[in-house]
């Protein structure tokens, strides 16, 4: 993308204010305008003065008076107008911002998992926070900026130059020059590459800094020696190496912009000196060249802005071009017409699929024609060893990712054309890490259901074995979690999710089951959390511990992305194929862990078993 | 005031003297130019007042040239003022990031569980760029604010002390004013750091736990808390800039200064 067509992207942000950034702009001006006005007051006293230097006396008090007044009261009236315009393109800016961060977070909750998995969650936090931020800075003070700095040179000089065109164009050639010469510079092949240099070790700078921060925890509890400490440090000095090289290189040109832009006088004087000399010693010229040299300081704000904005604007380019790329995650493919499933019935039909594209070089199927059917209202088990696709199957079905080839459906209807809304309503389940909000137990639970009356949530807590160590927490279910409030142990947020699950009482129930319980109560407070949960439900449960699945209706042993082997418990025993070899290890670890004898290598493979995917 | 100065060089003030003295010889350059531009001022002026001397052309030309001649001056000064600020900017914040980040290692564990890491990092990263824009923007400014009318007033003095201390009456009220305004300031921006570290958090809770909120269809604005979060801080950046607005501009009236504008860009940074 170019800068003139970032330029525009930012205008079409900012259209969505039309009206007041219009307003912000006129009362810009109007403001730049009446703080040129009392030169005009100016003008008038100069005038008297030169009228009456021979006789101060007689001057004509009342209307040297009058001038300052005026002057005053232009004054104050052109500081209630850039008052008006602050606010107009504050409040306009502010709401943009707004509006684009709920866009933002709108889009990255439609966007596929697969995004928020190959994205870091500080980059796109940084572009929310940061980069959406900076476009304040563009649309509250460089839009009204630019355009009157734009529009108050030019009246300016169209106003000298009706004075006086000579006196005028000794003004617009040192401005032009210091134009030129800024254009040169940043325009340079030398100028842009320092400045994709500087860009570029911001961004490493920044990279690294949020990496640091995030790893300090690890770093304090296994005491690992911090090589993000160096990779910090190198960051910081190479972005400090740079910003003086730019320093340097920008010193001349902008020195002499700055100078040239804040001596205009210099250059009006000796031509002014020049008319006079040459017998135009009239009241009037001296007047006028009077006014030029106190007028022409004045010039030299709204030109420096000019110039401020340039550099302002580029700063926000990159930001902005990092917001339409987020923008352009294609969501999750929605259905013209959702179709409502009547039976609740999983079929995988021949379903492959991988998390690389196809194109892609590291292209590597996960799953390969995956095919089976969870009978409505039976409990269908995943097993198998970990990264064999287990959990690619879990999270295929709620469409976190969409299958490459194959269909999945529920109760005979593709999930592509039920929507996620309805399918996110006909699916519940229990992830294998569960994420609890920063607000308090309750509502956490009622997650599961917006709809749920408190006395649910306390039914649905009970259900799944919690509300006895909720009711035991300060607050009870009015406890805050994390963030400074309490923080609970991995058996007990699990029972929350189960809790959630259970509120939401949907149809299917996807469940990822815990690889590790903290101890024996937790772990059968769970089961029967869980198996109240799966009364009457199709079930999809992904197991790390055989045992646990025993009673399935159903066993899928899942390996390298096939189905090995399926059928129920006694029957995948007599094939003595690999879910027996899984069996007898389950069992040999359990009674090894039980202190009697056992293989050890059998207890290796049930750890790494458990260890999930 | 020696605080300030101990704050934003993190302790190391001798550090900022090269800037400092950059800045006060280029407000002594100033000064020149507009001695001169008085001089040419007064030439002519006599011209109408003893119309039988004349024009001095003589003099006129040589204000002229020592104005040119000024020019070479003004850039070095300026050039150098432009060295030593943003040099002494980028080597402030780089070590300061660093002794910081060094600091953050010694820390107990317990500090990273209390405090949220996007904290950390904005303390580390976007604070440390505000240390650098006020060292290169601000601390030239303000010497040369504090220096050039004291120059100009015993200068003044010299012509007319009736006239420079009317010049000069409205100072210690704008003064008295600006520094209202930066007590309120930071009264109501405390209000707004609250509203954007909040939303920061929310931020940060919403992107974890993406996935949740997409399993349970809490995506954008069903995501209430953030959304709040988010209108919340646009309310108080709107009151901050709102309520400042009229006490900077009362400020502005008394002092006259033309650095409205700079105020204006330090306040948005700030927000």
């Amino acid at each position: 993308m170019n800068a003139k067509s970032e330029v525009s992207g930012l205008l079409q942000i900012a259209g969505e204010k039309k009206g007041l950034l219009i307003a912000a702009s006129v009362f810009s001006v109007v403001s730049s305008l009446l703080q040129i006005a009392p030169f005009a007051a100016v003008y008038v006293i100069v005038e008297e003065l030169l009228k009456h230097a021979g006789n101060p006396a007689s001057l004509d008090k009342e209307l040297l008076l009058q001038g300052g007044v005026a002057a005053l009261v232009a004054l104050a009236a052109a500081l209630a107008a850039m008052y008006v315009s602050v606010m107009c393109s504050h409040i306009a800016a502010f709401d943009i911002l707004y509006r684009l961060r709920v866009r933002l977070a709108e889009h990255v909750a439609k966007v596929p998992m697969g995004y928020h998995t190959t994205t870091a969650t500080g980059e796109l936090k940084k572009i929310i926070e940061v980069s959406v931020e900076k476009i304040e800075k563009f649309i509250a003070h460089q839009l009204p900026d630019i355009v009157s700095a734009v529009a108050v040179p030019l009246l300016f000089v169209g106003g000298l130059i009706w004075l006086d065109w000579r006196l005028a164009l000794a003004l617009l050639v040192p401005i032009g020059f210091g134009f030129w010469l800024q254009a040169r510079m940043f325009g340079s092949e030398g100028g842009r590459r320092a400045y994709r240099e500087f860009q570029y070790a911001t961004e490493e700078m920044n990279a690294t800094g949020i990496e640091y921060v995030r790893g300090m925890p690890a770093v304090k509890v296994f005491g690992v020696k911090a090589d993000d400490f160096l990779t910090f440090r190198s960051a910081v000095n190479r972005y400090r190496d740079l910003s003086i090289r730019i320093t340097d290189l920008y010193k001349t040109p902008y020195s002499v912009f700055f100078v040239l832009t804040s001596s205009l006088f210099t250059f009006a004087a000796p031509v002014g000196v020049a008319l006079a000399s040459g017998g135009a010693d009239s009241r009037a010229f001296a007047v006028t060249f009077i006014l030029f040299l106190i007028v022409t300081p004045s010039l030299s704000a709204p030109l420096l802005k000019l110039m401020y904005a340039g550099g302002a604007m580029r700063e926000i380019v990159e930001g902005n071009k990092r917001i339409a790329a987020v923008l352009a995650e294609a969501p999750v493919e929605e259905p013209l017409r959702p179709l409502a499933p009547v039976s609740y019935e999983i079929s995988f039909e021949r379903v492959s699929f991988s998390y690389d594209n196809m194109e892609s070089k590291d292209y590597k199927p996960a799953l390969r024609a995956i095919d089976f059917v969870a009978k409505q209202g039976e409990t269908t088990a995943l097993v198998g060893p970990s990264g064999g696709g287990k959990s690619t199957i879990a999270n295929l079905l709620l469409r976190f990712w969409d299958v490459q080839e194959g269909v999945i459906k529920i109760g005979g209807v593709p999930i592509r054309d039920i929507g996620t809304e309805k399918l996110m309503e006909t699916v519940s389940f229990v992830f294998q890490d569960v994420h609890l909000f920063y607000d308090t137990i309750e509502e956490n639970i009622r997650m599961g259901n917006a709809a749920a009356s408190r006395k649910d949530v306390e039914a649905a807590a009970k259900a799944a074995c919690c509300h006895g160590f909720i009711e035991k927490l300060p607050g009870g279910y009015d406890t805050k979690i994390g963030e400074g409030g309490t923080y609970l142990s991995g058996g007990e947020v699990q029972r929350i999710a189960i809790a959630r699950a259970l509120l939401k009482n949907a149809p299917i129930l996807v469940l990822d089951e815990a690889t590790a319980y903290a101890d024996a109560e937790n772990e059968s407070n769970i089961r029967k959390g869980l198996a109240e949960l799966a009364i009457g439900k199709t079930v999809l449960i992904i197991a790390h511990r055989l045992s646990a699945v025993r009673n399935a209706e159903q066993i899928l042993v899942v390996k390298q992305g096939e189905v090995a082997e399926r059928g129920t418990h006694e029957e995948l025993r007599k094939r003595n194929g690999l879910y027996e070899q899984m069996w007898l290890a389950h069992t040999s670890a359990a009674s090894w862990r039980l202190g009697r004898t056992g293989a050890p290598i059998a207890a290796g493979t049930a750890a790494r078993e458990g260890s999930g995917q | 005031m020696n605080r300030y100065f101990y704050n934003i060089s993190g302790g190391h003030v001798r550090s900022l003297l090269p800037a400092a003295f950059a800045a006060l010889l280029d407000g002594i350059a100033k000064v020149v130019p507009a001695a001169l531009l008085v001089d040419l001022f007064h030439t002519v002026y006599r011209a109408f007042a003893e119309p039988e001397a004349g024009l001095d052309t003589g003099r006129l030309w040589a204000a002229c040239a020592a104005l040119i001649a000024w020019l070479f001056v003004s850039y070095a000064a300026y050039g150098r003022l432009y060295d030593k600020s943003y040099k002494t900017a980028y080597r402030l914040a780089a070590s300061g990031r660093l002794k910081l980040a060094e600091h953050l290692r010694h820390l107990s564990l317990g500090y990273f569980g209390r405090r949220d890491p996007a904290d950390t990092t904005n303390l580390l990263l976007s604070d440390y760029g505000q240390v650098e824009h006020t060292v290169s923007h601000n601390v030239p400014q303000l010497i040369s604010g504090i220096v050039l009318p004291l120059l100009a007033l015993a200068g003044l003095a010299f012509a007319d002390w009736r006239m420079s201390l009317a010049m000069f009456a409205a100072v210690p009220l704008g003064l008295l004013l600006l520094w209202l305004t930066d007590s309120v300031q930071a009264r109501l921006s405390e209000r707004h750091v609250r509203a954007k570290n909040e939303a920061a958090s929310r931020l940060q809770e919403y992107l974890g736990g993406i996935r949740e909120i997409k399993a349970h269809r809490m995506g954008g604005e069903r995501f209430e808390r953030l959304r709040l979060s988010f209108e919340r801080l646009k309310r108080a950046s709107i009151r901050l800039e709102g309520r400042m607005g009229p006490l900077i501009m009362g400020a502005m009236l008394l002092t006259r200064s033309e650095r409205y504008e700079h105020d204006r860009g330090d306040g948005s940074s700030r927000a």
